[in-house]
């Protein structure tokens, strides 16, 4: 057998160790699933960039094993922005109970702590075997640490978003975190959520989320994300969904953080009349690398999937989207859209797009658009020479280029709460 | 709307079957079965090769042995045995013919069956008023007659067989064999470089304009047999030229490998238009049978304002593994690729281009439009870079894909890699059926299912039939509408 990265050997020797203080050690059943998790992960490692899913982004930084950090010790807690009444936070990957507030919730809807639920033995939510071509989500699996349990009953609708933060501050020890949540929304049910990964800067971490949706038939899940980890942070995401007749998934991702970061979204689409929309924005600078994969399957006839994701690239910052929209054999009547742009703001920066069809039904409209370039020089001569003074010039087209992708979010708060983060962003280019 | 003339033929054809199937019984100088580093030898030395070519072969193969097959192209067949091909079949001749009249006359017929002039006042049929072509007749391994040689000649270009040239122009070859798509390149461009028996050479010298279109008609007759042909054209500064390819082979129920190299290599201010009608046997409608078109094309634009414009219509093989790509060094050069893939029952295509951008104000477009019919899966695969430098670089890709059944595939898997702040690059792909407004129109106008098909199929080509030389576009047109015949209803 070929040798594994250090830091996959790392994980591979510390997991007898580990596994008996994991949630859920007194749980045969659990141990089972963890021990599942190592093997695969063991057989796959983390991927190189010869594993085609992966020839953009290179995980050397990673695998070589991640610096323990020097930042201060239990610096303050970054504060919320998004104000709502449900909010859950997870601090250095364990749920925190005095910074989360879930008393408000409506009857029908069920938030809980995975480790609380794995203490007690239920790993069924998880299925009973990691069969998992990815390797980081293998890797979950085995190191799985907490997380949102998430259930809305039938017609349910949440009045307000839910705020779940994911807070990583030096101090502890641990520099990798794997949450593992799984959201289940029953039939007609109604929730937004809110997702913020965040960390102190100067703490080296690692950040491993897996995310599970179920949709039944008709609910609506408002899925926002906001990646602010640490500068110095790796964060490798995954988020599947699955879609019953009928169902909405709207995603938007909005990252400015982490040295190297990679959202993958699996959508797969079950039902006639469901809808999968994805959109996103990233904004980098320095050396951030940022991947967006996304994969959309079409495996039933008569359904509809989205996507615009838009990029804004300054220094030395690397951009990566991949996008797949696969229609299987009689999937017929489905349309499929994607859209990604990237701008260029310096000669250092840079963006790969791999964009993808696979269709096997004929009766079908997909289509897809790239395109990336810099600010357009005659929009911007234009504006100077109404009296505009360049800087001012430069911020105002970058902002009409993310306003189309923002004005996808459906719900307002958290619109105007991305407009405002990513204005921050812009006053520093 | 009057229909026109064309249209009417072209569709009048569509009943037609792969008329090129038929088989020649020609006898036939064969090497032993197998690969080896004597084969290797063996072709070197029938070829009368100078040392460093045969060094050059063995080298390849060498580095061949060392190599892997790919396997990331979204083609399935099974492995490919490599010992159970002839490297070498070339048809009898007792002395090398003097002239035309001395090529073996069942040779002409072939040539004459497909509809290639190897007679040098006649012009391609069909076309009034088309200009004289020149072809190099490759009949497996080896090219049987070159027409218009003395005429060429007179303007100092050289067209000619590449095993006469590697004789009577070594500095020529040696310098620019393998410095467009060197030995080790992959894994079939490798194998290609080892055995390679013939291909098409040509050597546009500065300031001339190739007074005639050149071409090469490829045929593949004898079983069990591989064609590894390399063509390697050079347009020196101020030059242009426009090149024909042609390919066909017999019907056969065994799969036959046809690995082919093309080095363009295009100086300051050059032109080279380099056109492929591809119709090899595609295999019947089980898929067994016909060809593996595995084939490495590229053209590096070396000086400033070199332009180089690749236009294929791939309708036949049983699999097609291409693409034409084009390194733009020069500042100001132009790449241009433009594509009509069809595959109809069980065959399988994954094509497209590569676009490397090295130099300022490079620009490039690519057309692809892909057809699928029949249970057969079609692939887009490109490759759009920006280099660091490739300040105000441009490119614009459209690749549209139609479908036809409910049981093909159609597929696009572009790479695009910007590095250049300045570069603008623009993509978009579509994939969509014929709609049934397009074909109730047709048909309540009087035209039957088939033909309204192949009329609109052919107006979802245009865009690409237009940039075919004249000679080509009436023949290509025809194509369109005989590889989707029996693909409606």
């Amino acid at each position: 057998m070929k040798n594994l990265t250090p830091l996959a050997q790392t994980y591979v020797d510390r997991f007898s160790a580990a596994s008996g203080s994991l949630p859920g050690h007194n749980s045969p059943a659990v141990a089972a699933l963890r021990k599942s998790g190592l093997a695969r992960f063991a057989s796959l490692d983390f991927p190189g960039r010869k594993v085609e899913e992966w020839r953009f982004t290179n995980l050397t930084a990673l695998t070589k094993g991640i610096k323990t950090t020097d930042a201060p010790a239990n610096a303050a807690l970054p504060a919320a922005e998004f104000e709502t009444p449900h909010v859950m936070t997870f601090v250095n990957g364990r749920f925190s109970e005095q910074d989360s507030r879930l008393d408000r919730l409506p009857d029908g809807v069920k938030l809980t702590s995975l480790a609380a639920e794995l203490d007690v033995g239920n790993s069924a939510l998880l299925g009973t075997e990691a069969d998992d071509k990815r390797a980081v989500v293998a890797l979950n699996t085995a190191f799985m640490e907490d997380g949102v349990v998430l259930n809305a009953a039938p017609g349910v609708t949440l009045d307000a978003p839910i705020l779940i933060r994911f807070v990583s501050v030096a101090g502890t020890g641990a520099n990798a975190h794997h949450m593992r949540n799984v959201i289940h929304l029953g039939e007609k049910a109604t929730v937004t959520l809110v997702e913020e990964h965040a960390g102190v800067d100067g703490h080296a971490y690692f950040a491993n989320p897996v995310t599970d949706i179920t949709l039944d038939k008709g609910a609506r899940l408002n899925h926002y994300k906001y990646q602010a980890e640490s500068a110095d942070a790796f964060h490798l995401a995954n988020t599947d969904t699955e879609l019953a007749e009928g169902a909405v998934y709207e995603n938007f991702a909005l990252s400015t953080g982490a040295r190297l970061s990679r959202n993958e979204l699996e959508t797969r689409i079950l039902g006639g009349g469901a809808e999968s929309i994805l959109n996103g924005a990233y904004l980098m600078r320095g050396t951030q690398h940022c991947d967006t994969t996304t994969i959309t399957r079409h495996l039933v006839p008569e359904n509809v999937s989205r996507q615009i994701y838009k990029g804004i690239l300054d220094d030395e910052a690397q951009g990566v989207f991949q996008g797949k929209i696969q229609i299987v054999p009689d999937a017929q009547q489905v349309s499929g859209d994607q859209l990604s742009r990237a701008l260029l703001l310096s000669d250092r920066a840079s963006v790969a797009v791999k964009p993808e069809l696979e269709i096997h039904a004929d009766d079908v409209k997909c289509s897809h658009g790239a395109s990336s370039g810099e600010l357009d020089e005659d929009a911007l001569f234009y504006l100077q020479s109404r009296g505009i003074e360049e800087k001012t010039a430069r911020k105002m087209l970058i902002d009409a280029f993310l306003a189309d992708v923002l004005e996808e979010v459906s719900n307002d708060d958290v619109r105007e709460y991305f407009a405002a983060v990513t204005a921050r962003w812009m006053d520093k280019v | 709307m009057a229909i026109r003339q064309e249209t009417v033929e072209q569709v009048a054809s569509v009943s037609d079957k792969y008329k090129y199937g038929f088989i020649s019984d020609i006898e036939a100088d064969t090497a032993p079965i197998g690969l080896s580093e004597d084969i290797v030898r063996f072709i070197s030395a029938k070829k009368e090769e100078p040392e460093w070519l045969l060094e050059w072969r063995l080298k390849a193969y060498r580095h061949w042995l060392t190599m892997v097959e790919p396997e990331w192209a979204n083609v399935h067949y099974p492995k490919i045995d490599f010992q159970d091909i002839y490297y070498y079949s070339a048809p009898k001749q007792k002395e090398k013919p003097k002239s035309l009249d001395e090529v073996d006359p069942e040779l002409l017929e072939v040539y004459k069956k497909l509809g290639i002039p190897l007679k040098e006042q006649e012009v391609l049929a069909g076309v009034e008023g088309a200009h004289n072509v020149a072809v190099d007749a490759v009949f497996d391994s080896v090219s049987v007659a070159t027409t218009f040689r003395e005429r060429l000649e007179k303007e100092g270009v050289i067209f000619c067989p590449i095993s006469e040239a590697v004789r009577n122009h070594p500095e020529l070859v040696q310098k620019y064999i393998g410095s467009v798509v060197p030995y080790t390149d992959n894994y079939y461009a490798t194998l290609n470089s080892a055995v390679f028996t013939d291909g098409s050479f040509c050597y546009i010298p500065k300031g001339v304009r190739c007074p005639m279109e050149l071409s090469t008609y490829f045929r593949i007759n004898a079983a069990q047999t591989g064609q590894f042909e390399r063509t390697l054209i050079i347009a020196e500064e101020g030059s242009y030229v426009s090149y024909l390819e042609g390919c066909t082979a017999p019907m056969r129920d065994e799969n036959q490998l046809h690995a082919a190299v093309v080095e363009l290599v295009i100086m300051k201010d050059a032109e080279i238009k380099y056109s492929t009608v591809q119709n090899w046997y595609p295999g019947d409608e089980n898929g067994v049978g016909g060809i593996y078109n595995f084939v490495t094309k590229r053209a590096a634009c070396r000086g400033e304002n070199a332009k180089v414009s690749w236009t294929q219509v791939e309708t036949g093989s049983a699999i097609t593994w291409k693409y034409p790509s084009c390194i733009l060094q020069g500042d100001n050069s132009v790449g241009e690729f433009y594509s009509i893939a069809i595959a109809n029952n069980m065959q399988q295509a994954d094509t497209g281009t590569k676009m490397i951008h090295l130099g300022k104000n490079t620009s490039s477009t690519i057309i692809s439009k892909g057809i699928s019919a029949g249970k057969a899966q079609n692939t887009y695969r490109g490759l759009v870079r920006m280099g660091r430098k490739a300040e105000n670089a441009r490119n614009h890709t459209v690749c549209d894909s139609l479908l036809i059944g409910d049981k093909c595939g159609a597929h696009t898997v572009p790479y695009i890699e910007n590095q250049s702040r300045t570069a603008t690059i623009e993509h978009e792909a579509t994939t969509s059926k014929v709609s049934e407004e397009q074909l109730f129109y047709c048909q309540q106008r009087g035209l039957s299912e088939e033909e309204s098909m192949a009329l609109i199929v052919n107006g979802f080509c245009k865009e690409v039939l237009q940039k075919l030389p004249m000679e080509f576009a009436v023949e290509a047109q025809k194509l369109v509408g005989i590889s989707l015949e029996g693909s409606v209803g």
